[in-house]
Formats: C-alpha cells, structure tokens, sequence
C-alpha cells in the first residue's frame, strides 16, 4: 500500500479514537501507518502531504459541530488547522533523511507535541487558537487521563504518541530497543505513577454540593426567548420545575448553562424576569450576555437574592460566531460561601491555561458553563466535556461541566466521571464535588512539557539543515555511517 | 519486497483490490458518522421548530389572540399588552370589521395606503400615538424596536409590528401568523411603505427595557 492508503488508515483509526465511542486506546496504534507512510515519503513535501491526510481524522470528528451552524467553514477548517501535522511529516522526513530514522522516530512525539503546544497558542493566533485537537484528548477516562497533571494535554499527547513509536520499534526488523525502552518508559511512568495534588484535600470541609441544570431548549425557543416575555417566562418555568426536584436547601451552588439569561445584564442589575426564577437564599451560577462600558460580553454571572454578586466574561471567544462580543479579563475564581470556585464559558474550557489561572487566583473547585445547542447531534457536545474532565486532571480540581443541550457532567480531581446527564433531555442532579487546594504540577509549572517540545523541535530542525541531505540518487543510506560535515 | 530506511518490510495490503477496499473502508470510516450525525440533528429538529413557508417562518406555538379581531386590532391589543405588561381587554372599537375602521374614501381595503390609513386609526383611538416616517433600509438598525413596517408580498399587503432585527432576520409579529421570522433581504424587498414609530411610553416589552 503506498504512502497516501496508510495515511488515510492512520487517518480513519484516528477518527474512531476521537470519537465517543469508547475506542480511545485505538490512538496508541492509530500513527504506526503514519509513520510507515512517511518513511515511504523521500521528500518533505510527500511528508507533509500524508501528515495532513492523517490529519483529516482528527480533524473532522474535532470540527464536526460546525457543520450545522457554519457548512462552509467546515472544509477551510479542517485544511486550515491541518498545517501544523504537515509541518510534522516535513520534518520528520528532513530529520529522517539527514539524522537518520531513530533520531527521527524518537523526534516524532517531541515534535506532535510541539505542534499541538504552538497552535494552542492564545499569545499567538488570539481567538484563532486550536486547542481541542490534541491527541491527548482521545484518552478521556483511560489510564492515561490522570497524566495531564503532569503537564496538561501535552503530557497525555506523548505518552500517546510515544506508545506508537514503541509499537512501531518493536514491530521493525531492526528493532530500536533503546529508543523502545526509553520512550516505553516514559509511557508506562505516566500511566502507573501518581500525580500530585491530584486527591482532594483531607482536612477541609469535605465537599461543595453543586447542583447542574440543563434546560435543554431548541436554539429557536432560546432565540424566542429573548424576544418575547411569555417565551421567556416559559424557558424559565423549566428551570423552576427541575429544580423542584431536588432539595435546594442541601445545595450550595446551582449551575446554569451558558447565556441561560433569556434578557441581557444592563448596566449590572438582574432582569426581573430572571430574577423571578431563582430561589432565594441560594446562590447561583448563570450565563448571560451583559452590555456594560459599551461593550457586550458573555458572561458568567454568580447571583444571590437577585443581586449579581461578581461576574466573569468570556476571554476565549468564538472566532467569527462571536464577533459581537468583547472578551473578557480576570481569572474567573469568585466566592461561595467559604469556598473558591473558579467559573469559564464555554471555549474556556478547552484552554487549560485559563483553568490553571483560576487555580492559581485559589479557585477549589471549577465550573464551566456552555450551551452546544447549535452543534446538534453532532459529537461536538460529547466531545466538549471529556475535553473539560481534562481541566480536572490537570488542576487536581474537581469540575462542574453545564451544556445547556447537554451532556453535562461532574469530574474528580484526577478527571473521573462523578455524575453525567444525557444529551437533548432537560435533567438536573445534586452532586458533592470534593473541595481541593493541592497543587499539581501543571498548576505549578504550565505546560512546560509544550515549552520544551518546542524549543527541542527548533534544536533538531536547526541541526538537521545544518546536515548535508542523505539521499542520493533516489537512494536512502544510514546517515549514522558517514561522518559529520565540517561547519 | 521494499527498502524503507534501513530496514525491509513486506508491504501490507495484498493485491489492488485489497488496497482500494482499504482505502474505501478508511474513507467510510471518517466520513460516513460525519453524515449520519448531519441526518440525526435534521431529523431531531424539535416540535417547535418553525415552518418556512417560502418567504417566512412561522412558530407553531403562539401566543393565543382572538380570531374575531381584524388585523389592526390584533396589532393594537398586542402593543397594549406589550405597554401595559400584562394581557390587556380590548375596546370594543376594535372589533371593527376590517376596512371599516379608517380607511380613506376611494382606497382599496387591501392597498398598502388603505392599510396604513386603518393601522393609525385603529391605534390613534387607543392612544398609542406615533409618526410615519420615510426611512431608507440601511437605518433601520438604528431605530429602537417595537416599530411597524407595511409589507406587500405576492400582491398582499399586511403591516408587520417589528420587534428585532438580529442575525440576519427580523422577529416581528404579523396579525395572521403571530411571531414570524423574516429574512433580511425578503423584509427590505417587500417593506413597501413608510414605518411607524411610538411616542413615550412606547409599548416595549418589560424584557427589552
């Protein structure tokens, strides 16, 4: 089979691991065809040409949600983000030719990992940023989840990718065993050892009580809503009527989805109307849009007997969709009653940077609110929260995920699932989220895995041009026999 | 056999026809969910999702109005209600049989003209006082809804009470259908007539204020 077929299989077993489907351990084999295939490719453009195609498998389950709100971005899209996989086959079809096929299959992680890091970059692309297509994310309630404390997505997408290159290794005839040993190892150290600051703190009050309500409305009814009073009062009602089934005396946080506010914030004073539909004496957690200074944001908003108490606005917006809003600042964390809880909308929670400034500000538990509504049937709901349970991982936090259209669901501290509501139903559920203060290692050093995938990648390119190319006359030959070129 | 590297592999996939089934099922494989999911979000659309009906769409669910009003009566005791926050008795005057309630002499009761003439008669005599003003399709973003805009389609005239522009449409209520949804550009291309604006207090919902 030649280069472009194993591509396109890397591809499809990609795309089953992403999926919901409980097939995430396909990503630990789903790049050995890659890798076969780039090995076949003798120039970096027929690198980054199969790179890409295996690119596509992410790329589609990643981005399906566009397809019923925006079809004719969803094509550009998955072009567009693929250039960071391309940039990988290149090079390792460089560092292959010109440092040999061991340097270039234990680069391969290294540079996966840098791709991912540099695309996620907020500093760098602004709202344009990807940060929901690392391959880490495939991982979701496996052995390898709980290794995003180590150092965020990027740890989890090495161990991934590194499990691949011990299989591929082994699978040769001529086996890199050191290589398979060394990377094997790293695998097996973040899947066995524990990481700290991932257990709840023991001595303090053991326990926030939360509970996530999803209304579950259609995007016109919502839309309706904010347009017509008795609309309005009728999207309420169902907030009413689900809460009435749990005790709200025993709860200490009720959590709305995003923008669940059918009127806007003015001037920050609570509409009536929304005032109206909570209870008073309990404090909750709302989405709304808000017009302050000019400006429109979308905003998490913490209310208490119908007064906002303190509010946090969006800062990762949507690209294009939410054009009509400003982002936000701030780290999101607010007071309930003697906790901390730090609070995102929506693509917040696909940044685990925003999560680590919520922890860092002394937020005990997070809370995220969303409403994937416009995605549909698509994956995109189900895909939003096991990308959340990786703030939970990573913070050693435990994690509130509220989708208005559901899925919504709890997260211990090391990511585990405590409680889950089911997509398109309006549900509610009480759940106790352990109160924690620990620190884990993302939390105190950052993706500092990404900084380093990054800053080595350069090193090996850097070292690489300065090799002469190794192919001659359409013929490969072990670059480790011939000496180093004088400089 | 093939040389990769420094190693020798036996290449996988057997013969072209192994090859191309490969290929087809990896294909499948990532586009066929892709499709299916497409298919599930259309065929979950929920009860209340509206009908386009070729130039707007309608919502199945409405609020509940009186069918022996004419249509500028409807307009009137929804704006009041707006006004006054809750459901509001209408006069009895405007259970006016339609055309009989202001018309000019010598204007078809289904123009556009003869339409306008009823609508600020029918309101005027229940103190929802405003002004008639020409205004070009660019602007009406800039006024403050509710306001009312005469439209002619497919040789019907029927006078729209405005109440958002946003997202491309706008959310209006039409006497015959209740709450509609136009789209932009079928709105520009059918106003066919001045709009009308409200003097203070002006019958806004308690939502907007």
């Amino acid at each position: 089979m030649g280069p472009v077929g194993l591509a396109l299989v890397s591809a499809a077993l990609l795309s089953i691991a992403a999926r919901p489907w409980g097939a995430g351990l396909l990503a630990w084999i789903a790049l050995v065809p890659l890798v076969v295939a780039l090995d076949r490719s003798k120039g970096p453009w027929r690198g980054a040409s199969v790179a890409w195609i295996a690119w596509i498998g992410v790329a589609v389950v990643a981005f399906e949600g566009v397809l019923p709100v925006v079809p004719w971005a969803f094509v550009p899209i998955v072009v567009l983000t693929g250039a960071g996989w391309a940039v990988v086959g290149a090079a390792y079809v460089v560092v292959r030719n010109r440092l040999g096929e061991r340097t270039a299959l234990a680069f391969l992680p290294t540079a996966i990992v840098a791709a991912e890091f540099v695309a996620a970059r907020r500093g760098v692309f602004g709202d344009l940023a990807n940060p929901i297509t690392a391959l880490g994310y495939t991982q979701f309630g496996l052995p390898l989840h709980p290794a995003a404390g180590w150092s965020g997505v990027s740890g989890v997408t090495f161990a991934v990718v590194a499990i691949n290159v011990v299989v591929l290794a082994l699978l040769r005839r001529k086996r890199h065993v050191g290589l398979a040993a060394t990377l094997g190892g790293v695998a097996l150290a973040a899947l066995v050892l524990p990481v700290p600051g991932q257990t709840a703190r023991p001595d303090a009050e053991p326990s926030l009580r939360v509970a996530l309500v999803q209304d579950a409305h259609a995007s016109i009814d919502v839309l309706m809503a904010r347009m017509d009073l008795g609309a309005a009062d009728r999207l309420l009602d169902r907030y009413r009527a689900l809460e009435r089934t749990i005790d709200l005396d025993q709860v200490d946080l009720v959590v709305w989805g995003e923008t669940s506010l059918p009127s806007a914030v003015r001037g920050g004073t609570l509409p009536t109307v929304a005032a109206s539909a909570m209870r008073p004496g309990t404090s909750y957690l709302v989405g709304s849009r808000e017009r302050t200074e000019g400006s429109w944001f979308n905003a998490s908003l913490l209310v208490r007997d119908g007064r906002i108490e303190q509010a946090y606005r969006k800062r990762a917006l949507v690209p294009w969709i939410e054009r009509g809003y400003d982002a936000g600042s701030g780290s999101g964390a607010m007071n309930v009653g003697d906790h901390r809880v730090g609070t995102g909308v929506c693509l917040d929670s696909a940044f685990g940077s925003l999560g680590r400034d919520a922890v860092v500000a002394g937020a005990e538990v997070l809370a995220y609110l969303t409403d994937d509504t416009f995605a549909g049937r698509t994956t995109t709901p189900e895909l939003h929260m096991r990308v959340t349970a990786f703030r939970a991982a990573e913070t050693g936090r435990a994690v509130a995920f509220v989708n208005r259209s559901g899925p919504s669901g709890a997260f211990g501290p090391g990511g585990a699932t405590l409680a889950r509501l089911p997509h398109g139903q309006p549900a509610i559920v009480a759940v106790d989220l352990p109160v924690a203060t620990a620190v884990t290692p993302y939390v105190l050093l950052g993706d500092w895995l990404g900084v380093l995938a990054a800053v080595v990648t350069i090193v090996v390119l850097f070292v690489a041009w300065r090799r002469p190319v190794t192919v001659r006359g359409g013929e490969e030959v072990d670059v480790r026999a011939e000496p180093w070129p004088r400089v | 056999m093939r040389r990769i590297g420094t190693t020798t592999q036996r290449e996988p996939g057997g013969g072209r026809a192994g090859r191309v089934a490969i290929v087809l099922a990896a294909l499948a494989t990532i586009t066929a969910p892709v499709v299916w999911t497409m298919l599930e979000t259309r065929a979950n659309r929920p009860a209340t999702h509206p009908s386009f009906d070729g130039e707007r769409y309608v919502f199945p669910v409405q609020d509940t109005h009186d069918a022996n009003r004419t249509a500028e009566a409807e307009l009137a005791v929804t704006l009041l209600a707006w006004r006054d926050g809750r459901a509001t008795t209408a006069d009895p005057s405007l259970g006016a049989p339609s055309g009989a309630s202001g018309a000019s002499p010598g204007e078809a009761a289904d123009s556009v003209q003869g339409l306008i003439a009823r609508t600020e008669a029918t309101l005027g005599s229940v103190g929802l006082t405003g002004e008639w003003r020409d205004i070009e399709a660019r602007r009406l973003d800039d006024l403050r809804p509710p306001f009312l805009a005469p439209i002619e389609l497919d040789g019907r005239a029927s006078m729209l009470v405005v109440r958002r522009i946003h997202s491309g449409f706008v959310f209006a209520f039409e006497a015959d259908a209740g709450n509609v949804l136009y789209p932009y550009a079928t709105f520009v291309r059918a106003r066919s007539g001045p709009v009308r604006t409200f003097e203070p207090p002006v019958p806004a919902p308690e939502l907007w204020r």
